[in-house]
């Protein structure tokens, strides 16, 4: 499996402080949800999140990516709400006991484009920000520094104990371990594969405090930081603008809402 | 003065049924090597701790008496205060990366950044130290990446860089191999040149002969011998511990009567030339 | 005890070592069921581990930041919502392991399945307005049939919910259950919740 899905390319959208990524993500997941317009997703992929993935050299892989992840959740929309969305009446197309209906349909397309815009604009942000840069742009903007302790060391130790677990399979294995065949077979196999893997990574954890302690992890002092980050009075104009904007788009659609006397439902 | 002084000094983890530690009293003089030997579940460990303050600071259980670091009371002194007084390195290199950083040299100013250590300053403490402990050339790689010798002498130096006057090292090569144990007893020795006071625990007598000025020996919770290392490992069998090569052939010569016996045995490949008699 | 003073008390340094570590527990333990092809999910183990030992926020930070790795490495950022899911299902851990089920292995069976109904009425609403009900799954079909015999999106998002959760969490909460029982007291004695699972009674042979 790939591991940090961080693509390390010269382009300016790379450049960019992790926040303002962030920002603009935000307003475009924002906007997908509160504008009630079925195409409001394929016009936010074509028009915003394809020109910034051409512009960071990502477009390849996060076309790909996104359509990978959103296929299976396409077609099940479509064969579930397509022909099972409550209420729907319109049918285009029979077939035996089951119709296609028009209403389902276009829910399925508005679902499916909306999770399209999603995975794109995250996308966006998570292959051109390093994780570490990501965390450090958090703790900057006033999260816990232990959060950023965490992400950062989850990703590192990640692919570590996916070494150990493959080690461990490879060995239960050898020794004669089945890992496929019946579920009864499979279930067997869980415990031998889990309990090496989790004992020694609880083991670990007493003296991974210690260490971290006797750099004085907890010192009550502010900390200072080796990884600078690039900022700059555009971008933190920028940022300051792209969340004005996203506040605005929510109360916008809930006054719209009202408006209608509707309540908050799906369309 | 002595920079380090241990009165009476019991404890008692929580969930144990006996005391780890028996009044304890010893006391550690400034720029210093002293070994503490022992057999597994001696209580080295547990002494390490209360050296560097993890007891009281973050095991829990029952402690009498005293540890005074610089003469101040441990028990008194909050722990990020006595992490830059008293540095302590462990056995598991693996463990001691924070994963926090993504390079050798970001996994060394770790320390400085909780301290919060000037930028400027930071570099010029993380190159003199990458330099000392010979990671220069691994500076940008992952700290994960490195070999297990490697991992632990960035383990000393991420403390070393934090210049503590004293550094405990509990069995720092104890998961290494012989190629990394000796990468990194040549570092403690490096350590000892730059006047730092430092107290190893080690199973291998052989580095505690030729690194130590002063060997402690615990049995069972209680300290049993405190003395010059080549009369104290010459006894080493008594408390359950695996001597020295040297001594070990001493001690067959002895006993086939090809020499004289004797009460020092020799513990290093000088001494045992000297004691056999072997020129060149 | 204040709030924040609590908060104090569950961050300890050991608990900020341990939650990275579950994180990692809660993915990998994961795709090792996935691996073996079981019928079932099992993805907050660590979470319910860390819930258990050191605190409710504890463990619904580790739920939290697991689910949303997980949408971060394999690129399904819609799966990020349901981070909250697994958040409630480490506040969930955290008290009902204050409250000493894990003392008890009927008790945790009860936990778990409590567990399982609150993470599928959390996550229905998700279900529905990010996924619109589905989740690319074989259980879509669960979904399918209830939505065929006249429920609501969310009723039918709920039901399929209440098929798979509670079985889940259940065998997650016995699995956490076993693993505390191989633990050695002196390490769950380090823990910020350890009177979560010791009695006060309890002893065992010291060693340095």
């Amino acid at each position: 499996m790939n591991q940090s899905f961080f693509l390390d390319r010269a382009s300016g959208w790379h450049a960019l402080h992790p926040l303002t990524k962030l920002a603009v993500a935000l307003a475009i997941a924002v906007t997908v949800f509160c504008v009630r317009w079925n195409y409001i997703s394929v016009a936010l992929f074509v028009f915003i999140i394809l020109p910034i993935a051409v512009w960071a050299k990502i477009w390849r892989e996060v076309l790909r990516t996104t359509f990978t992840v959103i296929l299976p959740l396409a077609i099940s929309l479509v064969l579930v709400q397509g022909f099972f969305y409550p209420g729907a009446t319109d049918v285009i197309w029979q077939i035996g006991p089951f119709s296609l209906k028009r209403e389902g349909l276009e829910f399925a397309f508005v679902t499916a484009t909306r999770l399209m815009v999603i995975a794109g604009a995250g996308l966006l942000v998570v292959y051109a920000t390093h994780p570490a840069d990501l965390a450090r742009a958090l703790v900057q903007a006033g999260a816990p520094y232990s959060l950023a302790y965490i992400i950062v060391t989850a990703i590192q130790l990640l692919p570590e104990m996916q070494a150990r677990a493959d080690g461990i399979l490879n060995a239960q294995q050898a020794r004669g371990l089945e890992t496929t065949g019946s579920l009864r077979v499979r279930i067997a196999a869980f415990v031998p594969l889990i309990a090496p893997l989790v004992y020694g990574a609880l083991e670990n954890v007493q003296e991974r405090a210690l260490a971290l302690d006797a750099r004085a992890f907890r010192a009550a002092r502010p900390k200072t930081s080796w990884r600078e980050l690039r900022d700059s009075q555009a971008q933190r104009v920028a940022r300051v603008l792209l969340i004005i904007f996203s506040i605005l788009v929510v109360l916008v659609s809930l006054q719209a809402a009202l408006w209608q006397n509707s309540p908050l439902v799906l369309r | 003065m002595s920079i380090l002084r241990v009165e009476q000094l019991s404890f008692q983890y929580l969930q144990a049924n006996r005391n780890a530690l028996r009044a304890v009293t010893c006391e550690f003089e400034p720029g210093t090597v002293t070994a503490i030997v022992g057999a597994n579940g001696a209580g080295k460990s547990t002494l390490c701790f209360a050296l560097a303050g993890f007891i009281p600071h973050f095991f829990r259980g029952k402690l009498q008496g005293k540890v005074y670091v610089n003469g101040a009371d441990t028990q008194q002194t909050p722990l990020a205060q006595l992490v830059t007084q008293v540095g302590m390195v462990f056995q598991n290199p693996f463990n001691q990366i924070s994963g926090a950083k993504l390079t050798v040299s970001e996994e060394v100013a770790f320390g400085l950044e909780n301290l919060g250590i000037a930028r400027a300053e930071m570099e010029t403490r993380v190159a003199r130290t990458l330099q000392l402990f010979d990671l220069q050339h691994v500076a940008q790689q992952s700290p994960f990446a490195l070999s297990g010798g490697q991992q632990q002498r960035l383990a000393l130096a991420s403390i070393f860089i934090m210049e503590p006057p004293v550094m405990i090292l509990d069995e720092p090569t104890a998961q290494l191999d012989p190629h990394g144990t000796r990468q990194v007893m040549k570092t403690i020795q490096t350590l000892a040149a730059h006047g730092r006071t430092i107290v190893l625990v080690e199973h291998k007598l052989e580095w505690v002969a030729r690194l130590a000025a002063r060997v402690l020996v615990l049995d069972k919770g209680a300290l049993v011998a405190d003395g010059e290392p080549r009369a104290i490992l010459s006894r080493a069998n008594a408390w359950g511990l695996i001597e020295t090569r040297y001594a070990r052939a001493a001690r067959a010569a002895m006993e086939r009567g090809l020499i004289e016996k004797k009460e020092l045995l020799p513990q290093t490949l000088e001494q045992a030339k000297d004691w056999f008699q072997i020129e060149g | 005890m204040s709030f924040s003073e609590r908060l104090q008390k569950d961050f300890t340094t050991i608990t900020l070592a341990l939650i990275p570590v579950a994180v990692v527990i809660n993915i990998v333990v994961g795709q090792i069921v996935a691996t073996l092809k079981l019928p079932i999910y099992v993805d907050s183990i660590g979470t319910i581990l860390v819930g258990a030992l050191c605190g409710p926020l504890p463990g619904a930070i580790t739920g939290a930041i697991s689910n949303i790795l997980w949408a971060y490495i394999t690129g399904q950022i819609q799966t990020a919502p349901f981070a909250l899911t697994a958040f409630v299902i480490g506040l969930c851990a955290g008290f009902f392991a204050s409250k000493g089920v894990f003392k008890n292995i009927a008790w945790t069976i009860a936990a778990g399945l409590a567990t399982g109904v609150i993470a599928a009425l959390v996550s229905a609403p998700i279900l529905v307005y990010v996924n619109g009900g589905v989740t690319g799954t074989g259980t879509d079909a669960i979904v399918a049939y209830f939505q065929a015999t006249g429920a609501n999106l969310i009723q039918a998002a709920t039901i399929q919910g209440f098929i798979s959760d509670p079985i889940d969490k259940t065998i997650s909460y016995l699995i956490v259950w076993l693993i505390l029982r191989g633990m050695s007291k002196r390490l769950i004695s380090q823990f910020p919740r350890s009177q979560n699972i010791l009695t006060e009674e309890s002893q065992v042979e010291g060693t340095s």
